[in-house]
């Protein structure tokens, strides 16, 4: 795989830039919150890199300026702390690092935090106007880093059901930037989302259903977090099936041509 | 010889943490110190009653229903401890729900009868067993104690850490207390067992690619 910070990382830096400045005109401790992610996430990420005599990427400050965005503006740095050491070191750096792993870091410390930090809402998430995410649609989409396939299924999944179980759901998306954000960032990240078409269609699928059901009970934000990690645990399992599927099909097609 | 039985499963050979058995039980008995202690202390008799048992009759036992004999004599001395705890400890028999009555089910309990004291004299089988409880007893109490220390704050029931709803400056982790934190937990023991003794990791199913470009200085 070739690597390169143009290709790989300045589409995600810069389609976090309009969201990043939108909220440190608000708030005054943006720029604090995102500098103090940054330093810990590529601290994890060194450490580890060191160990194993890999190279580290800016890739980094993308996954830190996504946990800036998303916590509370109200957070204490402390459960900051806590939260990205276990997502980044757990869910990412103890597979071998980024491409490696099965979930995705920022979505495993939003819910890490979510679920032991009870006084701070996680669930809600920032609030974006839309139109500070659209460059990260053109650019994300554009550069192959979210995946159109789960980016539809999502979509199709999320419309069938809303109209049956939860009518608000599609509206969040539309109202608020941050839905469509962490749809692009987190949910369609091409590592965690499946590594065959058919397989990540499916993934799209099941975590559009998820998010619909968990977003009866609660923010959708949380519900689109929570759906993701469960539906990227299945993702692996998801390929399996659609592999061997196919090595089933290909099998029967070459004892087909063999009698004909 | 006969200490090596009894040290030997409380690292090198840790049912828990080496040959991963009795996982269920140390997840659900953990949330605090009292309830592991209880549930180590009664799997470690029942196995060392049940190795020395076991032991004593295995020129009797015929070979085909072995496991089912064995199976009622463990069953048994589960029901009895069970008993004695609902008789002497009701509240913490309460607390335990059936997990006591579980033991029976537990695999190191079985593993052992089955692989140790069917081959081995009583004596050098119950010392066997009951290194082996003490085994599953360190690891029980070391998830326990931090569960209990960083989810509510204290260790046996004792307040260590004052929490911020009391005045003080501690805010308990939440998911300490739930199951998967138990996963987590004993995946850490696991890894920093491994980290100090190397010998215990296994050869890789799956050889990862390392391709040149990726492996920069």
């Amino acid at each position: 795989m070739r690597h390169g910070f143009v290709r790989d990382n300045l589409p995600g830096l810069a389609s976090l830039l309009a969201p990043a400045l939108m909220l440190a005109s608000q708030d005054s401790w943006f720029a604090a919150r995102l500098l103090f992610c940054a330093v810990l996430v590529i601290g994890w990420q060194s450490a580890f890199a060191l160990m194993r005599g890999q190279g580290v990427t800016a890739h980094g400050l993308v996954a830190a300026a996504l946990v800036a965005i998303y916590v509370p503006a109200s957070a204490p740095f402390w459960q900051l702390a806590i939260g990205i050491s276990f997502g980044f070191v757990l869910g990412e750096a103890v597979f071998g690092g980024r491409g490696r792993n099965f979930v995705q870091p920022v979505v495993l410390t939003l819910a890490f935090l979510a679920f032991s930090f009870a006084d701070q809402p996680w669930r809600e998430g920032a609030s974006l106007p839309i139109v500070a995410v659209l460059p990260a649609l053109v650019l994300l989409v554009g550069a192959g880093q979210a995946r159109l396939s789960v980016l539809i299924a999502f979509a199709i999944a999320v419309a069938v059901l809303a109209s049956l179980i939860s009518p608000e759901l599609p509206a969040a998306f539309f109202q608020s930037g941050t839905m469509l954000l962490a749809l692009l960032f987190l949910t369609a990240d091409p590592v965690t989302s499946g590594s065959t078409t058919a397989g990540r269609i499916l993934y799209g699928l099941l975590a559009g259903v998820l998010t619909a059901l968990f977003s009866t009970g609660g923010p959708a934000f949380g519900a689109l977090v929570f759906a993701t990690l469960l539906a990227s645990i299945f993702a692996p399992l998801l390929d399996h099936m659609v592999a061997s599927v196919h090595t089933r099909l290909m099998r029967r097609r070459a004892r087909r041509l063999r009698h004909v | 010889m006969a200490l090596k039985q009894l040290s030997d499963p409380l690292i090198d050979k840790n049912p828990v943490a080496v040959h991963i058995l009795g996982i269920c039980s140390a997840l659900a008995v953990t949330t605090s110190m009292s309830t592991a202690l209880t549930m180590s202390v009664a799997l470690t008799v029942v196995v060392t009653l049940a190795a020395g048992i076991i032991s004593a009759i295995r020129a009797h036992i015929p070979n085909q229903v072995r496991i089912i004999l064995q199976l009622t004599i463990i069953a048994t001395l589960v029901i009895v401890a069970d008993q004695m705890l609902q008789a002497f400890a009701f509240e913490m028999s309460q607390r335990l729900t059936v997990f006591v009555s579980l033991i029976a089910t537990n695999c190191i309990v079985l593993g052992r009868t089955e692989a140790y004291a069917m081959h081995n004299p009583p004596v050098p089988a119950m010392l066997d067993a009951m290194g082996n409880g003490f085994g599953y007893s360190l690891v029980l109490m070391t998830v326990a104690a931090i569960r209990e220390l960083f989810g509510a704050g204290s260790l046996f029931g004792m307040q260590v850490l004052i929490t911020q709803a009391d005045g003080g400056w501690f805010v308990p982790l939440r998911l300490m207390l739930l199951a998967p934190s138990a996963f987590i937990i004993l995946g850490l023991l696991i890894w920093a067992l491994r980290a100090w003794r190397p010998r215990l990791v296994e050869a890789r199913e799956f050889a990862l690619r390392e391709s040149r470009p990726e492996a920069r200085p």
